[in-house]
């Protein structure tokens, strides 16, 4: 028997033609409605089961940062520190380290993606800790580039005063209202 | 006197003074806190945004929630409400996504500001091929979209029309292109589609060639081309324009994705036209190209063919000897193949790459590149099915990641608990999470397994249940979770390059074709895989440079059409208590299909939860051991769930990769068949002469 047409002509021809040019451009999926329920089925459950999953997961989470804040400060002897950048600015922040009466509590290298995420409105929790009441010295290196590419240090130092309830504390980067030489703003919220 | 009398008034006058300043003093400190108060929200709320910009969208939605509870939020924009869908549905909880959306419509949030996500929310519905949720979504944006979404949104809206079958509807709906101009091709050649689809050839052709028409440059524009051309040769074909069809088939270049394509076609319009040895030129070089293509493998038997045909009988016993040896040899490599896809490495090997958009379309090998055996899976990696299923993958994962940090940091509490008895405040405390204490990861996101070695010496249980499960495997740390669109699309939610599929066999009892009411014409869209070169394209965020991303594909295989659940009483108040309490979803949605999908997921929540998965101790208990102990035993529960979801995610993906051999085995019996019987009919010529 033979299983390739012979060479036609006519319409018959060109049917089987266009046939031809129908299997050569559509790709059959050979599968039997047998096989379709793998797919369609398994994924949907899969799926479901795993935004359950997700949705589990964000509880525990959100439960032990409860938890972790509640065990470790207890009472308010909380120490935060954030770092933002001005919106316009364009410097290049690379380091961050943070020392509180003369001990190393923080250190930050930031990678691109957290440079970049700075530079859209984020604001980078670098640091979270038990504090006493009273007054501390908080000394912070940040160590990036300017626009036109020169590395730059900066160092500054406040006394703040911790008072009952959480204590805040912003690092805010940003190019002095002068020159655009770059600045570091210590403040207390 | 004078003097005393003096002071006394002057004393008089400061107290006077000090009384009157008392309450504006007051006033001012007041304000004070309150813009300190409000300092504090901006910064948290920029937390939120520093996580989420990166991607970290579970970290994001943590602190977004805790925000919440806690009331340290800034005043609420309509913007920042649309962030928590948006969140959600970046983290992969896009049913949920979807009752929050509908909750901020009920609010009355402005159509506008919620377009977008109802926008990204279609997207993600459609890509996981819920159809008719899909449609819901896109039934609810209003008014003017942002100029960028313009086109992506004319695009999703054709491609849910196609895969719904209103192909005529699609065609319409891309008859004036709202998008930007460098995106017109596509919306020419899906409207092309939709039109032939719907069997108007004649129209189709008008709007393929102005695909073909465009000058462009890249290889995604010149693939599409490619696509377009081929389709083209189709549609003059189905008009009887052999000439014409055979025109736009030698426009298709010579190396590029759709050229065995173009080539098995050229060779069958030459033969139809009479012309056998001009049809043996272009077979004769596909048939020295890598026999992975099922378009070369099937060339190697034509030409023998011919060649008896044309009374050229040593020649065509020579090459159907040939044709046999090298069909054998691809069956070997077939079975080879599927025992170790059996065995469950080439999967997981697939599994476990991330994806990426290297390689130019359609040429891509990654597949091979994972491991030799996989030469036969690029039509498999560019399927929707092992795309989600990868993504599903990588996202559980991720998921498993976390819970092993959140063992992590309850092993630190534990011991915080355990050096002070009375858990009472520890000033100066080390921090859980600081820049230091954060997970190490290797740089190309490979978490390093002994981070976790003290909670895995006090848990020997799920770590040998784990190890045992997973033991080749390699630690993934937090790839990428479904990308909220509008910031980045992550490298990881790319698609591989399709390799070209297709059975160019002459006869259509060869192979078979799907049952359809007309033979002749286009199968029925729910049981065929749609050709390459009929595949939509959508492309990412309005850029043009993302070739063969997921969103590119319409359905390239089955799409499975959602499904509208009956749902009996019972479950309709599990739905509305999941509503309440468990999802954050307010009222009922509008659409069937999302209601359908939260069904599922109520019931798939009361699962969790009768597996003991949350255990009774109040989140508020003051005894902290009692509650480390319940949350580690959360943990831990949540831990062999995730683990089941993985091992149930790989079945998955193995079924499809078996799935994808058995069609290949199968069309190689039937090649290797034909060319038995081809030989033996030609020796028999040869024996009549």
């Amino acid at each position: 028997m033979n299983h390739y047409p012979k060479p036609v002509s006519g319409r018959c021809g060109t049917t089987l033609l266009s046939l031809c040019l129908y299997l050569v451009t559509a790709s059959i999926c050979m599968a039997d409605n047998g096989q379709e329920p793998i797919k369609s089925e398994h994924f949907r459950e899969l799926d479901i089961e795993i935004q359950v999953l997700k949705k589990e997961v964000l509880k525990v989470n959100r439960d032990l940062q409860v938890l972790e804040k509640e065990l470790l400060y207890p009472h308010g002897q909380q120490l935060v520190v954030f770092v933002s950048m001005a919106n316009d600015t364009s410097l290049l922040l690379k380091d961050v380290r943070l020392q509180l009466d003369g001990q190393v509590i923080a250190a930050h290298t930031y990678s691109r993606g957290e440079e970049t995420a700075l530079h859209e409105g984020g604001v980078h929790r670098v640091y979270v800790g038990g504090i006493r009441e009273g007054k501390h010295t908080l000394e912070v290196e940040v160590a990036g580039a300017d626009p036109q590419g020169a590395d730059f240090s900066r160092q500054e130092s406040r006394t703040i005063t911790k008072e009952p309830g959480t204590c805040y504390i912003e690092l805010r980067i940003q190019a002095d209202p002068d020159g655009r030489m770059p600045a570091v703003s210590i403040l207390e919220w | 006197m004078q003097s005393s009398t003096t002071n006394r008034f002057c004393k008089f006058c400061h107290c006077l003074v000090m009384l009157l300043l008392l309450p504006a003093g007051h006033a001012v400190l007041a304000e004070d806190r309150a813009g300190h108060a409000e300092q504090v929200q901006k910064l948290i709320y920029g937390e939120i945004l520093f996580h989420a910009r990166q991607q970290e969208y579970a970290a994001a939605l943590t602190e977004l929630l805790l925000a919440y509870e806690q009331g340290t939020l800034p005043p609420v924009s309509d913007e920042t409400k649309v962030l928590l869908a948006r969140l959600k549905l970046a983290y992969g909880l896009d049913v949920e996504a979807g009752f929050t959306l509908h909750d901020l419509q009920a609010e009355g949030l402005p159509p506008p500001v919620s377009n977008r996500a109802w926008y990204e929310l279609a997207r993600t519905f459609f890509q996981k091929g819920y159809v008719d949720a899909a449609r819901e979504a896109l039934d609810q944006i209003r008014g003017v979209l942002p100029k960028d979404l313009r086109g992506e949104h004319q695009l999703l809206v054709a491609q849910v029309l196609m895969a719904q079958g209103n192909n005529e509807q699609a065609a319409r709906s891309l008859e004036t292109w709202r998008g930007a101009p460098e995106l017109a091709g596509f919306a020419h050649y899906n409207r092309g589609i939709a039109l032939v689809r719907s069997g108007k050839y004649a129209q189709a052709i008008t709007a393929l060639k102005q695909v073909t028409a465009m000058q462009v440059e890249g290889e995604e524009l010149l693939a599409l081309r490619d696509k377009a051309n081929l389709t083209l040769g189709y549609a003059f074909a189905k008009l009887d324009d052999l000439e014409q069809a055979r025109a736009h088939l030698q426009q298709v270049r010579l190396h590029g994705p759709f050229t065995n394509r173009a080539l098995l076609a050229l060779g069958w319009v030459a033969r139809n036209q009479g012309r056998d040895a001009d049809a043996l030129v272009p077979w004769t070089e596909l048939r020295s190209r890598s026999t992975a293509d099922p378009a070369v493998l099937e060339s190697i038997l034509i030409v023998p063919f011919v060649q008896r045909e044309l009374a050229a009988l040593p020649a065509a016993i020579h090459d159907y000897k040939t044709a046999i040896g090298t069909l054998t040899d691809e069956m070997q490599m077939l079975d080879d193949t599927r025992q170790t896809v059996e065995q469950g490495a080439v999967v997981n090997a697939l599994l476990n790459k991330r994806p990426g958009v290297e390689g130019a379309a359609g040429q891509s090998s990654d597949a091979a590149a994972v491991a030799p055996d996989a030469r036969y899976f690029g039509p498999l990696l560019a399927s929707r099915h092992f795309q989600q299923a990868a993504r599903g993958y990588h996202d559980l994962r991720s998921l498993l990641d976390s819970m092993d940090q959140g063992l992590d940091n309850l092993n630190r509490l534990a011991q915080h608990v355990e050096s002070t008895p009375d858990s009472g405040p520890q000033p100066g405390t080390a921090p859980l999470r600081s820049s230091d204490s954060a997970p190490v990861t290797e740089p190309d996101g490979i978490a390093k397994t002994g981070r976790m070695s003290g909670s895995r010496t006090s848990s020997p249980q799920w770590v040998d249940e784990w190890e045992s499960t997973e033991g080749q495997q390699q630690v993934r740390h937090a790839p990428g979770i479904p990308v909220l669109p509008e910031i980045e699309l992550p490298p990881d939610r790319a698609v591989k390059s399709p390799q070209s599929e297709f059975t160019g066999l002459p006869e259509p009892d060869f192979l078979g074709l799907p049952a359809t009411p007309d033979a002749f014409g286009l199968p029925d869209p729910e049981i065929i895989a749609y050709p390459d070169s009929e595949i939509l394209r959508l492309p990412d965020s309005g850029k043009v440079k993302l070739p063969f991303k997921d969103d590119d594909y319409a359905y390239p295989d089955y799409l499975a059409r959602d499904e509208v659940l009956n749902i009996p009483p019972t479950k309709r108040r599990i739905r509305r208590q999941l509503a309440r309490s468990d999802t954050d979803v307010g009222p009922a949605p509008a659409g069937t299909a999302l209601q359908g999908l939260a069904a599922e997921l109520a019931r798939a929540a009361e699962r969790l939860a009768l597996l003991g998965e949350t255990t009774g101790i109040p989140t508020d208990d003051l005894d902290f051991a009692r509650r480390l102990a319940s949350l580690r035993e959360r943990i831990l529960q949540l831990r062999k769930r995730i683990i089941a979801a993985i091992q149930l995610d790989q079945h998955y993906a193995r079924a499809l990769a078996l799935a994808e051999l058995d069609q290949r085995e199968n069309r190689l019996k039937d090649l290797l068949e034909q060319a038995n019987l081809g030989l033996a009919k030609t020796y028999d010529q040869a024996t009549d002469r």
